[in-house]
């Protein structure tokens, strides 16, 4: 459904001169793709195939056969392959991508520049040995439109397409483009801090304590019995640093050299070693940015912070940017929300909020631990009840950490037990507000709130808040969601308008009506008659 | 805040008596199951069924009386739910489009079901049992509020 195309527009001020057009559309030749492409996607397609081979060869078939068959499927796989590379072409008139694709159904795709999303580039190791890139097109919608992968092509024609596609989205007019200026650099410090602590091997001494406790209902001996006596604790020592340095290199590997580049209008994000990709980030586009603070962050004194944009659902961790040193976290934050405000403060939620939180973390315990006692009626049982303490810590930290807050420019919503994770939303993206509340969350005035806004990230939510404050909050963001700055409210008015009977939701608000919802009067009786 | 058009009560309970229909066959297939004599066991699974089914036909009766739906400057409100109660907000000017469906129970009640997408998915604006007409009308309305904007 691209029937939202009229918004070339809105991108040039209104009483801007006609466009000098930098690259007038004239008819192109159709281009294929690199002529490596065939052989490329028969290898990945037929790789994924051999464990049918490995079975076959296991159960006995002769080599010979299973070859030849290996061969016969390779070559299905490149014909298929090759065809497909002959139906697919693409040409860039002016500033609008058009592909052709399709065996036997043809499919025409027009994509003008503005309603790309995000041109991500990618170089895997394969491609950088033959000089090609991935070009990976993603296209606003609710993941009704799928992106458009052209894989793949000659590294500078990825440039060709990328700077094409970028170019359009400059106001027409504007000064020639700025320089590219490197806005961010991960330190690699940092990186390999954060890649080292955050790999899940760091865990291993704490497996090794729990088995330890446990003694007796392993048996370590008939484990380990196979190895020469003493030296078990050395391979246990090596196997895990072997496996810490694995799981720390895999990280540093994938974010190398992770760097942010401003250009001219632009952010762009490139990194990785053996993989190196680049994604063009229009910062007009970030919705919504997630910052996470893991444990191993607060070790390494770094933040995860994502970028999201709305796209038709690529890969959201695309942008983003594992290990980002604290007194980094401000500077980056205004590069990927310019002009956006995002310094509110964040109030905690009521306390009666700290009672379901307690709860939620303590019943999958209580639940698991009465299955288990149910089940082996042994004596020790019980004492595994002793996982409520921390289990109960988490809650009452949980609901320490859960708030929210706002602004002009953006509603905050932080949560979290382990891992911290602050959502700052852009208003001016909001696709709708909800509320809900269960018959508990009544009972104790307290309501959920859900942003929606357009995906991958699909939803914010924001638990057990006040109810009344829920239910104005929603409205008012749902109702603001035209203002196309954040900042601008030009429907004041609307704030004095009935606030939507609140209190439907919020029982303890229209005197202690705390029973009102065993369904003897609906929410709005007086104004509806029920039952006729 | 209207209701929604009474009719889709009769849907609903139609649906609900599937519904028990289907778990009275599963329910008597676990009965066999129980290590009881024969007529404890039907006893059993015809006592769950009754009021089971008894259950799902009073709480239709709650669901339509908390449904309501309405048009407010701005937003199209829904509200809706007897456990968890739920109200959703969508702005006329995020609507990417309108859908109107109809099952083939509805089609003999007359009723429409209109749906709203934005460009998130968890946009929850489906509204149920309108009438076929009220349903029209009600999708030219929101479709002339959406405007002409983009709504991403």
């Amino acid at each position: 459904m691209s029937g939202f195309s009229s918004a070339p527009a809105k991108m040039l001020p209104s009483d801007a001169p006609p466009p000098p057009v930098p690259a007038p559309p004239q008819p192109v030749d159709w281009q294929r793709l690199h002529p490596a492409s065939p052989f490329l996607n028969a290898i990945i397609i037929a790789s994924r195939a051999w464990p049918v081979f490995l079975v076959a060869l296991i159960n006995g078939g002769s080599p010979l056969v299973i070859a030849a068959l290996l061969l016969l499927a390779a070559s299905v796989m490149l014909a298929l392959a090759f065809v497909r590379y002959l139906r697919f072409d693409y040409r860039l008139e002016g500033t609008t991508l058009v592909v052709r694709s399709g065996v036997f159904v043809r499919t025409t795709r027009t994509i003008p520049a503005d309603r790309v999303q995000q041109v991500t580039r990618n170089e895997k190791l394969r491609h950088r040995l033959l000089g090609v890139a991935e070009v990976l097109v993603e296209v606003a919608g609710a993941g009704t439109e799928p992106d458009v992968s052209l894989s793949v092509v000659a590294q500078h024609e990825a440039e060709r397409i990328r700077v094409r596609l970028h170019d359009a989205r400059r106001a027409v007019g504007a000064a020639p483009p700025a320089p590219d200026r490197i806005a961010f650099e991960q330190p690699n410090d940092a990186l390999l801090r954060w890649a080292a602590i955050s790999s899940p091997l760091f865990m291993l001494p704490a497996a090794g304590a729990v088995i330890g406790a446990l003694g007796d209902a392993v048996d370590i001996e008939r484990a380990w019995g196979w190895l020469p006596d003493g030296s078990q604790l050395w391979f246990i020592s090596v196997a895990g640093l072997l496996g810490l340095a694995g799981a720390t290199a895999i990280n540093v590997i994938r974010f190398y050299e992770l760097r942010l580049v401003q250009t001219d209008d632009n952010l762009r994000l490139e990194y990785g070693l053996l993989t190196h990709r680049r994604l063009e980030l229009p910062t007009d586009r970030v919705q919504a940015i997630v910052t996470k603070r893991s444990p191993a962050g607060r070790l390494s004194r770094t933040v995860g912070l994502t970028a999201h944009n709305a796209s038709s659902g690529g890969d959201a961790t695309n942008s983003y940017l594992p290990a980002v040193p604290l007194t980094e976290q401000p500077s980056l934050i205004g590069l990927l929300f310019p002009n956006v405000d995002i310094s509110a403060s964040i109030e905690g939620h009521p306390r009666p909020a700290l009672r379901r939180s307690v709860f939620r973390w303590t019943r999958p315990v209580v639940l698991i631990v009465g299955i288990v006692w149910i089940a082996l009626r042994t004596s020790w049982v019980p004492l595994l009840f002793l996982w409520l303490l921390p289990a109960g810590a988490l809650g009452i930290r949980a609901w320490r950490v859960l708030g929210h807050g706002e602004n002009d420019d953006v509603v905050l919503a932080r949560r979290g037990a382990i891992t911290d994770q602050t959502v700052a939303v852009r208003k001016d993206r909001v696709q709708s507000a909800s509320v809900y509340a269960n018959w508990f969350q009544r009972r104790l005035s307290l309501a959920t709130m859900q942003i929606e806004v357009a995906q991958p990230l699909g939803r914010v939510v924001v638990r057990d808040m006040d109810a009344t404050e829920a239910v104005v909050l929603a409205t008012t963001l749902a109702e603001q969601a035209r203002s196309e700055r954040p900042g601008d409210q030009p429907n004041k008015h609307q704030e004095q308008q009935d606030p939507l009977e609140a209190g439907d939701l919020a029982p303890g608000d229209h005197g202690g009506g705390s029973q009102d919802h065993r369904g003897e009067h609906p929410p709005d009786s007086h104004s509806v008659e029920i039952g006729e | 805040m209207l209701p929604l058009d009474s009719r889709v009560q009769r849907q609903w309970r139609i649906e609900a008596a599937g519904f028990s229909a289907f778990a009275a066959i599963v329910l008597l297939g676990a009965a066999a199951l129980l290590p009881f004599g024969i007529a404890v066991r039907v006893g059993i699974a015809v006592a769950l069924i009754i009021v089971g089914a008894a259950a799902l036909q009073y709480l239709v009766g709650l669901r339509y009386r908390y449904w309501r739906y309405g048009l407010a400057e701005d937003v199209l409100i829904l509200q809706r739910g007897v456990w968890t109660r739920r109200r959703s907000m969508t702005p006329y000017f995020r609507v990417q489009n309108v859908d109107i469906t109809q099952g083939p129970l509805e089609r003999w009640l007359g009723l429409k079901r209109l749906t709203i997408r934005t460009a998130s998915a968890f946009t929850d604006a489906s509204i149920p049992g309108l009438d076929k007409t009220d349903a029209e009308n009600l999708r030219v309305r929101i479709l002339e509020r959406a405007g002409q904007d983009a709504a991403v």
